[in-house]
């Protein structure tokens, strides 16, 4: 009963985040000034059902959204979205960052519904604080990520049509906020993937194997080590900076949830599709 | 050259990850690498089979270290240098026209602000935030360890399997491992002397699934013959001396005792049969039966069923009804016997007799010893501080110094800071302001100019 109740609040969710994404656009291009407040408003109450499925699950599996894609890709998506309303919260006039969470959040969610949602047991290795902290930096690795991708959008799209959308802040300041989430979020992928390494060392007695989950996890810290490093040092703000963001992001999603679709990895046995 | 080398290594990380390694398969990608077999002969000639470990990954990564190594010292100096006021290009610069060289309202200013004051030379030098400065270099001391842990462990790693049956003792003796794995500079005398008696395995069996939650009841048995109790899980490995004693997998170990027409005793045994986790017959082994000639192979089922006349499977991985499927041949292959044994019954065959009145478990452990991780750990745990200090800790600063101009002394200010600009910009402004007004106050400045 517990999980026919969480897959009914699931589509719910599936639906707010949805229309979430049409109001705050809507809202951008018809320039109403209600609008992003109800859009932003729609994302909340989708949280709320989205919070509610994810409780419902955890009291009838018995744990936490972390065994298979399905569990996976929820939970990361309720910490996007959680970002998401954070970054709102502090900076309202960038609800059109929406435009970029909502679509990648229900598409996310709405693929991991393809998925099983069988409740797999518990493996072994799962029984260790480590787990906590590597699955809790990889779903704040990927909110601040995917947040930080989203303002690069808008930093484009205002460079690009610098008349539209005039209550955005400006470039300056985009570039600065796309830059704070990202830098917030490498050093959440990097705890990840040290705590994911100390784990699997007291798992099976080896820090790194070259796990493809492993390979593709530091690929993506790699990428955005490249975009921070060329910042810091070469001052590579601007246009180049919000495109590295999404090309970013896209390999920070292929990380965490495609590697499982092309290999076999350690990651497979539970992470089922 | 440290940006042109990150991007090298993604590049190449990215190919490893394409190219298949030892460590995984890659999906239909075996398929499509055997499409192209000079290609894979290519890789193997040019010696980039294994990827990870070739000339060309370890070749950048060697590239990698000694510029790591060259921006580590220069981070430290930097930092160093940072504590006792380091003169740098600055972000912000303004000059006051001033009468009189005199710092002391300067000096409490910029306390007021909240920064250390100290006088260098001509320099009146303000700092605030000054662990700020430390991020950069803690964060490529961490880079440096993780490369010496991967040294470490490249050169020093032990790691060994074992396996115990209930009841048995085990003694960390180079011979007593099944496999064994060790670096070039590993040496004997850093394998510590211990015995390990497994007095109890157990494993939670999960709907008809595979058991988990191995656990071992193991007592350690020092060279002064002390004992410690402990118990071994999957996490929760068994540390002794720098070896890690690791729960890997389990098996079953059937009691067999054969008996001879004249009731001799020819064998007592308790025999540990192979677990395949590579998906083949699990629990199968054969052995010699003593002065006999005779040769018995055997399958454990541990939840026995007769499917047919000589098929036999088990229905759980649970031993809720334990049998062994018998195979005996004598010295010139001849089938003497071939069937089932079930647990605490007896076959007879050419008046020979076959019994089978109990089983053990037994649980395979992996011995590993490797000195590189300890660093790898103090690398990550410095290599996270090093990052939250440099992306978070603010490390301001603002210097004065006079020097003589056309209408009397001119102060010159300069201040910098790596983050937080425009707030920065702001502080240093009211404090340039608070300065001009305080010298004003003492009737000292000219005009300021900015």
């Amino acid at each position: 009963v517990l999980l026919k109740a969480e897959l009914i609040f699931f589509w719910i969710t599936v639906f707010f985040y949805a229309l979430s994404f049409c109001i705050t656009t809507a809202a951008a291009i018809f320039k109403r000034p209600g609008w992003p407040r109800v859009g932003v408003a729609v994302a909340g109450v989708g949280l709320l059902t989205h919070t509610t499925a994810i409780i419902l699950r955890w009291i009838a599996v018995g744990h936490g959204p972390y065994i298979n894609l399905y569990e996976i890709a929820s939970s990361e998506t309720w910490f996007a979205v959680v970002t998401y309303l954070y970054l709102y919260r502090k900076y309202p006039n960038l609800y059109i960052v929406g435009s970029f969470i909502m679509p990648v959040s229900f598409l996310l969610i709405g693929f991991a519904m393809f998925g099983t949602k069988n409740a797999n047991p518990i493996p072994d290795t799962f029984y260790t604080f480590w787990l906590i902290v590597h699955i809790l930096f990889a779903k704040l690795a990927y909110g601040s990520c995917l947040v930080g991708a989203g303002i690069g959008g808008v930093y484009l799209y205002k460079e690009k049509w610098p008349g539209r959308l005039n209550t955005l802040p400006d470039l300056a300041k985009l570039d600065h906020l796309s830059y704070q989430f990202i830098s917030f979020g490498f050093i959440m992928l990097a705890i990840m993937i040290f705590s994911g390494s100390i784990w699997a060392n007291e798992a099976w007695g080896r820090y790194w194997g070259w796990d493809p989950i492993e390979t593709w996890s530091l690929i993506s810290w790699l990428v955005y080590a490249v975009y921070l490093h060329r910042r810091v040092t070469s001052r590579w703000e601007g246009r180049k900076a919000a495109w590295m963001a999404i090309v970013s992001v896209l390999v920070l999603i292929f990380a965490l949830f495609g590697v499982n679709f092309v290999y076999q990895s350690a990651h497979s046995g539970y992470m089922k599709i | 050259l440290a940006y042109n080398l990150i991007v090298i290594i993604t590049l190449e990380t990215v190919v490893g990850a394409l190219i298949p390694q030892a460590q995984f398969s890659f999906t239909g990608y075996t398929k499509v690498m055997s499409r192209f077999p000079q290609f894979t002969l290519f890789l193997k000639e040019a010696g980039l089979l294994p990827f990870f470990s070739s000339w060309l990954f370890m070749g950048t990564m060697v590239l990698f270290f000694l510029n790591t190594l060259c921006c580590t010292i220069e981070q430290i100096q930097k930092a160093f240098y940072r504590q006792q006021g380091y003169l740098e290009t600055a972000n912000l610069r303004d000059i006051i026209n001033t009468k009189l060289e005199g710092p002391d309202s300067i000096t409490d200013v910029m306390q007021k602000n909240g920064f250390r004051v100290r006088e260098i030379g001509d320099y009146l030098f303000a700092q605030k935030g000054l662990l700020g400065s430390w991020g950069v270099a803690l964060f490529h001391l961490s880079l440096l360890m993780l490369i010496l842990g991967v040294i470490l462990t490249q050169a020093m790693k032990f790691e060994g399997k074992f396996i115990i049956a209930e009841g048995q003792t085990w003694s960390n003796q180079v011979d007593n491992y099944l496999g064994r794995n060790a670096g070039p500079w590993f040496r004997t005398w850093m394998r510590p002397e211990f015995q390990l008696h497994l007095e109890k395995f157990s494993a939670v069996y999960l709907q008809d699934d595979f058991p988990q939650q191995l656990t071992s009841r193991v007592n350690l048995i020092k060279p002064d013959n002390t004992v410690s109790q402990h118990i071994v899980q999957v996490v929760k490995p068994l540390r002794y001396k720098g070896f890690t004693i690791y729960q890997a997998n389990h098996g079953y170990a059937p009691e067999l005792i054969f008996v001879n027409p004249r009731g001799d005793t020819l064998l007592e045994a308790v025999i540990s049969l192979n677990t395949n986790t590579n998906g083949g017959e699990n629990y199968v082994d054969e052995i010699d039966v003593p002065n006999t000639g005779f040769r018995i192979h055997m399958r454990f089922l541990p939840d026995f069923r007769q499917d047919g006349p000589k098929k036999f499977s088990s229905r759980s991985w649970e031993p809720k009804n334990p049998g062994i499927v018998v195979l005996v041949r004598d010295v010139t292959d001849k089938i003497l016997y071939q069937g089932p044994l079930l647990l605490g019954k007896e076959i007879s065959f050419e008046g020979y007799t076959l019994k089978f009145p109990a089983y053990r478990h037994w649980s395979g452990f992996n011995a590993i010893f490797d000195p590189g991780y300890p660093v790898i750990f103090a690398g990550f745990i410095l290599g996270t501080i090093g990052l939250i200090i440099m992306f978070y800790l603010d490390y301001q600063r603002i210097w004065v110094w006079w020097e003589e101009g056309e209408e009397g002394l001119v102060l010159h200010i300069r201040g910098k800071s790596m983050k937080k600009r425009e707030e920065f910009k702001e502080l240093y402004q009211a404090i340039v302001n608070e300065i001009t007004e305080a010298l004003d106050r003492e009737g000292e400045t000219g005009a300021a100019e900015s």
